[in-house]
């Protein structure tokens, strides 16, 4: 949950909308304590103008009848409570309390012909107490309950304040993802780059994020070019080498001394697979059907065409395995892994297992292994391990790339990793079990 | 026109292979190779240099380069079987050595081929074993064209050289384990020695010798699931094997 909350608040979103909520929280009371003051200035006069009206009208009232008091408290509760008095109370007049003294000085305003009653009021907690003296002589002694009590607004307005913010919340979660979510696209995009074909990069968003996408993709065709242009020479270049390496092939015999016959076999060996690894690469995007194969067939072969090699190959494995792929995308890509691993470790162990969605072709060897850090890094394009040219292994430097671009075609994963005790390399291949 | 039937009297004098290759390297050296083992060569560049050779000379059989500029050695195949009606055996180098190539091929009437890039011994295990097999006509059993042959269920797809399991799933053979399992099922219930085995599966197994017939007898009941009983393919002690399901044509 803290975790979620913390990648939450990591994300532009998630910071969009909590720049928002402050924001809002300050603007919201902030407008609240201006509101109240003037509201505040408001109802003190309008308060000050109704306790003036009554206390006119009391002293007008008093003289009347015998219970004038008791009816006037009665007509008021409980506001306003009034009775007779024979002295001014509080006599200590009123106290130098700024609130009180300006709650008369709006009385004598609202009623200036109080003026001659000399009012005075004084702040009692909440209350607002007072006396006045009245025409017929007495004085009148008043207590206005509650006159201080200002409700808080921001109190009243709680519970749609925070409505408010949860609604804004909310549509700045959905704008949030607006932006958020083309970035999100291209940085998924650019962690693609590099092994794949184009990655796509929808155009959307704030104009800032528009920019980051149309130049990235920019940057990415530009890549891409580089990349396609070294394959094209790549490409021609074995072209052009095939002819002369099959003639070279058929001339090895005409060399009489057997041990440079061994060695010009080892080169255009060496040469043929590299051309052919190329080719390999750019034939990994050929169209080819889905069509109901034996796989075990398939990698048994594969197996097979390596020992016939005398490389050390074994196979593990059922000897029917049915599923629907593409079973030359999967023979090429399943002996390139192979390759991989007689090449530089001189073995590989295949093992073919079937779960209850995939299959799982597995090869180990008992090499060296990769480091870890480079894992990842192998799949790029010509990217020769320091390890396997100082051992002056053949190779493109395309054949994990390849291999990775089949696994695609193939709709498939392919996973590197070290087997413990660094006792080797464990290649996963998993496979979608299509079965019709 | 040279006589359909005629052409079959090389024993008495080297063989006349004709090499068909744009390329001037690869005819030299494919040249220098026939040579040195004892064949007569002549060459030619392009279509119209074979067509005037076979005119002119008697030829034992073609190596037929399939990419060249102009007719194709596809084309040229074609229009000696088609047109000429010419059954000279025929041995197509195969640039890429695809299998849509080599399909291609035989069902335009090769008789076999050879997929760059190939060494010194594969080409003359080739070339020896198509000279043995046209000289032979032995080993052309009852090749009604007919394109499927089944047996307890699995199909044979004799033009797409594909062999499918009675569930329809199509199992990958090598192109020994297929030409060794065409041998086999072609003779159904007849004990095959090994040496015809290997004659008759075309010398593709390289540095061939009893033990690697064996091996491959071994990889192919595997895939036909027969590892265990050895009951669809049975070893006869000493001499070879036998194939011992009824195969029909279909």
């Amino acid at each position: 949950m803290l975790r979620w909350l913390l990648g939450w608040f990591d994300s532009l979103r998630g910071r969009i909308a909590i720049a928002l909520l402050i924001g809002l929280t300050v603007q919201f009371i902030g407008s609240d304590i201006i509101f109240e003051r003037i509201e505040a200035a408001r109802l003190e006069r309008a308060r000050a103008q109704r306790l003036a009206d009554w206390l006119s009208f009391a002293d007008e009232f008093a003289g009347t009848r015998p219970d004038a008091f008791e009816r006037m408290t009665k007509l008021w509760q409980p506001d306003l409570i009034v009775r007779r008095s024979l002295a001014a109370v509080p006599e200590g007049g009123v106290r130098s309390d700024g609130e009180a003294r300006q709650v008369r000085q709006l009385i004598l305003e609202a009623r200036p012909q109080l003026r001659h009653h000399d009012v005075r009021a004084t702040a009692e907690g909440r209350d607002l107490v007072g006396s006045m003296h009245l025409a017929n002589g007495d004085w009148l002694v008043f207590r206005a309950e509650d006159y201080f009590t200002f409700s808080s607004q921001l109190q009243r307005f709680a519970v749609s304040g925070f409505l408010l913010l949860l609604c804004v919340t909310f549509i700045v979660l959905l704008f949030g993802r607006m932006v958020g979510r083309p970035l999100a696209r291209i940085a998924k995009a650019a962690s693609r780059v590099g092994w794949d074909e184009a990655v796509p990069v929808d155009v959307n968003g704030p104009r800032e994020v528009r920019q980051v996408a149309i130049a990235f993709g920019r940057m990415q065709s530009r890549l891409m070019e580089q990349v396609a242009d070294r394959m094209q020479s790549m490409a021609a270049m074995s072209h052009d080498l095939r002819t002369p390496l099959a003639r070279m092939r058929l001339n090895i015999s005409a060399v009489g001394d057997a041990e440079a016959r061994a060695a010009f076999e080892q080169d255009v060996e060496e040469m043929e697979g590299f051309v052919s690894s190329i080719l390999d690469y750019l034939r990994g995007d050929e169209a080819e059907a889905e069509q109901r194969v034996d796989v075990a067939s398939i990698v048994m072969t594969v197996v097979d065409e390596a020992r016939d090699r005398s490389e050390n190959a074994i196979y593990a494995g059922p000897h029917r395995l049915e599923a629907v792929t593409r079973p030359l995308k999967l023979k090429r890509l399943v002996r390139n892994i192979v390759q991989n691993a007689t090449r530089h470790a001189d073995n590989a162990c295949v093992t073919l297992t079937q779960g209850k969605h995939d299959i799982h072709i597995v090869v180990t060897d008992e090499g060296q292994g990769i480091p870890d850090t480079d894992l990842e890094l192998v799949f790029e394009p010509f990217r020769r391990l320091e390890n396997a040219r100082k051992r002056h292994i053949g190779g493109s430097g395309l054949g994990l790339t390849s291999a990775r671009r089949l696994v695609e075609r193939l709709g498939g994963t392919i996973t590197l990793a070290n087997r413990p005790q660094s006792c080797g390399l464990e290649v996963t291949i998993r496979l979608p079990l299509v079965k019709v | 026109m040279t006589g359909p039937s005629i052409p079959r009297l090389s024993a008495l004098g080297p063989q006349t292979i004709l090499i068909v290759d744009d390329d001037i390297g690869m005819r030299r050296a494919l040249h220098r190779i026939l040579r040195s083992n004892g064949f007569r060569c002549l060459l030619a560049e392009d279509g119209a240099a074979m067509r005037s050779v076979l005119a002119e000379a008697r030829v034992d059989l073609i190596l037929l380069d399939v990419m060249m500029p102009g007719e194709s050695g596809f084309d040229l195949c074609r229009d000696l079987r088609i047109r000429d009606d010419n059954p000279v055996p025929i041995i197509m180098i195969s640039a890429r050595g695809e299998q849509t190539d080599l399909v291609i091929g035989l069902e335009l009437g090769a008789d076999d081929y050879i997929a760059k890039p190939f060494g010194e011994g594969e080409l003359l295990a080739r070339v020896r074993a198509m000279l043995r097999r046209s000289r032979t006509p032995v080993a052309e059993p009852a090749r009604t064209r007919s394109r499927f042959l089944r047996f307890d269920g699995w199909t044979v797809d004799l033009g797409q050289r594909d062999l499918f399991t009675p569930t329809g799933a199509r199992v990958e053979l090598s192109g020994a384990e297929f030409d060794l399992l065409l041998a086999l099922i072609e003779h159904p219930q007849r004990v095959i020695g090994r040496d015809a085995l290997l004659e008759m599966s075309r010398a593709r197994i390289g540095n061939a010798s009893d033990r690697t017939i064996d091996v491959h007898i071994c990889r192919l009941r595997r895939k036909l699931g027969d590892e265990e009983k050895r009951d669809t393919i049975r070893t006869v002690r000493g001499f070879g094997y036998i194939f011992t399901r009824p195969v029909e044509q279909a």
